[in-house]
């Protein structure tokens, strides 16, 4: 500023204003600014910044666009044949996410987590990854050698705000569930190996349920919040968070409706666990009657409440249907994970938003092009405030120049 | 104390050169580190303020005098403010520096935002030049930090 200099304290108030993108491009600027720029305390003044000044009314992460991940692999099939991983963009920002090197080298889509990815080949390469900043780090291999078809992957990046001091942890886990191969044997215990980024390590354990399930091979773990589900056979969810000491599971008997083949999770408002499902003609939404915790692990929850029907035939889908496929259904996508009142639909190739209590739908213009629903599965990708680190603890550090 | 209740509480302001400003109390306290000397009985005229010139002690009181004014509305306040800060980076930077000094946390924040809205997406090689800031590393060590936040350059 003009020929003298700001000193420390207020270059920094000045930077704190300055958009993300705008504070990575600055350490390019010198050795000082990218040491700031860098520094942990400097990251936690941002983002702590950033959630006061939009307390009260929280503006959610902006959406990217579209991961579009295959579900159903087939244990002959060549990696070729079929594309392991796209990107949808909803939006300019989304735009470079579409052709980062990433999508070729690091394998078929597993799980997304506030900013991260997970990607890989199972049984045992795995990729934890940044597609914003193209940063990936490779996992180390599990202990387990498993066939491809038993494992199950979930993923999670959780950031703890420390109100007292400031500070932020942050912490990702990755959970790779053995499903035993004899499907006529339903076991009441789940063999599963934790990574942490805070050790760096694969660690195993075994979990307990209330009573014998069977978790459905190759389908995608859903995470809330920390908290890990797992769909079982006969409309059995398996939850788990790895936050707490005790290795057990919550079963979660789901609510009755014509199908289940659609489901999606969130957390409500007052953290309670909510669920949409398909129903023809149209989709409902529930709602745990407790927070998950308040429930003991001895017996199966099952006290759902309704607080949402939606039917296909309501004039707004009915609308969206008739420009689109006419055959086609809204297949549920997954909740905002910040809003759970918005859900995200997809009708054929084309996708939505909904509002469920306004009950506005509104189309999501993209780039590129879907793949059939009963191969591919669709994960939102939202843009966090300060994009996380892929790298373990250990590994991270501010970079010297 | 030179300060009574009964008398039309103004406090004079002395700059680092030497011009002297007759300031209202309540609005020369938006400044904390005056507030804290009045409040402290130290407030004796004038308060020597070796940090601010005239000039810029003359525009911080202007924004004081806005913003202590009750009748002004948050419109009213916010399209005043959006002219004020229409200034070139010699005086912003005293105004910021002055707004620090003084521990003024609406001005301090008012100017910051201006300043970050005016570098946000400029290229490092222009903030070096605003900031006045030597470019200290080595073409080797430019690359790779330029490969290594490539995607906020796209």
């Amino acid at each position: 500023m003009g020929d003298q200099q700001l000193c420390d304290d207020v270059l920094i108030e000045i930077l704190l204003r300055v958009p993300v993108e705008s504070v990575f491009r600055f350490k390019s600027v010198s050795k000082t600014w990218n040491h700031m720029l860098s520094h942990p305390s400097f990251i936690n003044k941002y983002q702590t910044r950033l959630r006061k000044s939009s307390s009260s009314s929280p503006s959610p992460f902006p959406l990217l666009g579209f991961f579009q991940g295959s579900v159903c692999r087939r244990r002959n099939l060549p990696d070729q044949a079929i594309p392991r991983l796209s990107f949808l963009p909803t939006c300019k920002q989304g735009m470079p996410l579409k052709s980062r090197d990433f999508m070729d080298k690091l394998g078929f889509y597993v799980g997304s987590s506030n900013g991260l990815i997970l990607c890989g080949r199972h049984p045992n390469s795995y990729y934890v990854c940044n597609p914003v900043t193209n940063q990936w780090f490779s996992l180390p291999g599990p202990n387990k050698e498993l066939d491809v078809d038993s494992v199950v992957i979930g993923f999670s990046y959780q950031e703890f705000f420390d109100v007292n001091d400031g500070s932020i942890r942050r912490n990702y886990k990755v959970v790779r569930v053995h499903i035993r191969e004899n499907h006529r044997i339903k076991y009441n215990t789940l063999p599963i190996e934790t990574y942490s980024s805070d050790t760096g390590v694969w660690k195993e354990s075994m979990l307990t349920g209330a009573a014998p399930f069977l978790l459905v091979p190759r389908w995608p773990c859903t995470v809330v919040r920390g908290i890990f589900y797992w769909q079982a056979c006969k409309d059995i969810v398996a939850a788990y968070d790895p936050n707490t000491v005790e290795d057990q599971l919550w079963l979660i008997k789901l609510p009755r409706t014509t199908g289940h083949r659609f489901l999606v999770l969130g957390e409500s408002p007052d953290g309670l666990l909510q669920c949409g499902m398909d129903d023809y003609p149209g989709f409902k939404i529930f709602v745990l009657n407790k927070k998950l915790h308040c429930y003991n692990y001895s017996s199966i929850i099952s006290e759902w409440t309704a607080i949402n029907i939606v039917y296909h035939s309501t004039p707004e889908i009915m609308y969206s249907r008739e420009e689109s496929a006419i055959e086609q259904y809204p297949n549920l996508i997954a909740f905002h994970p910040q809003n759970i009142n918005i859900v995200y639909l997809r009708m054929g190739a084309n996708i939505y938003w909904y509002d469920l209590q306004s009950g506005r739908i509104e189309l999501i213009p993209y780039d590129g092009v879907t793949f059939p629903c009963c191969l591919y599965k669709l994960f939102p990708y939202f843009q966090p405030d300060w994009p996380p680190s892929p790298l373990p603890k250990r590994k991270f550090s501010v970079l010297a120049y | 104390m030179s300060l009574s209740p009964s008398t039309s509480k103004m406090l004079s302001l002395k700059s680092s050169d030497g011009k002297v400003l007759e300031v209202e109390e309540h609005v020369a306290v938006l400044c904390e580190t005056i507030k804290s000397l009045v409040e402290d009985g130290c407030a004796d005229s004038p308060i020597p303020l070796a940090n601010v010139d005239g000039a810029t002690l003359g525009n911080v009181m202007e924004w004081c005098k806005k913003h202590a004014d009750q009748k002004a509305s948050a419109d009213d306040l916010e399209d005043w403010d959006a002219e004020f800060v229409e200034r070139d980076q010699g005086e912003l930077y005293h105004l910021i520096m002055a707004a620090n000094y003084l521990n003024i946390k609406g001005l301090l924040d008012l100017i910051c935002q201006k300043v970050a809205d005016m570098i946000k997406g400029k290229h490092p090689e222009k903030i070096r030049e605003i900031f006045n800031i030597e470019n200290d590393f080595t073409p080797e060590q430019q690359e790779q930090i330029r490969k290594d936040n490539s995607w906020a350059f796209e």
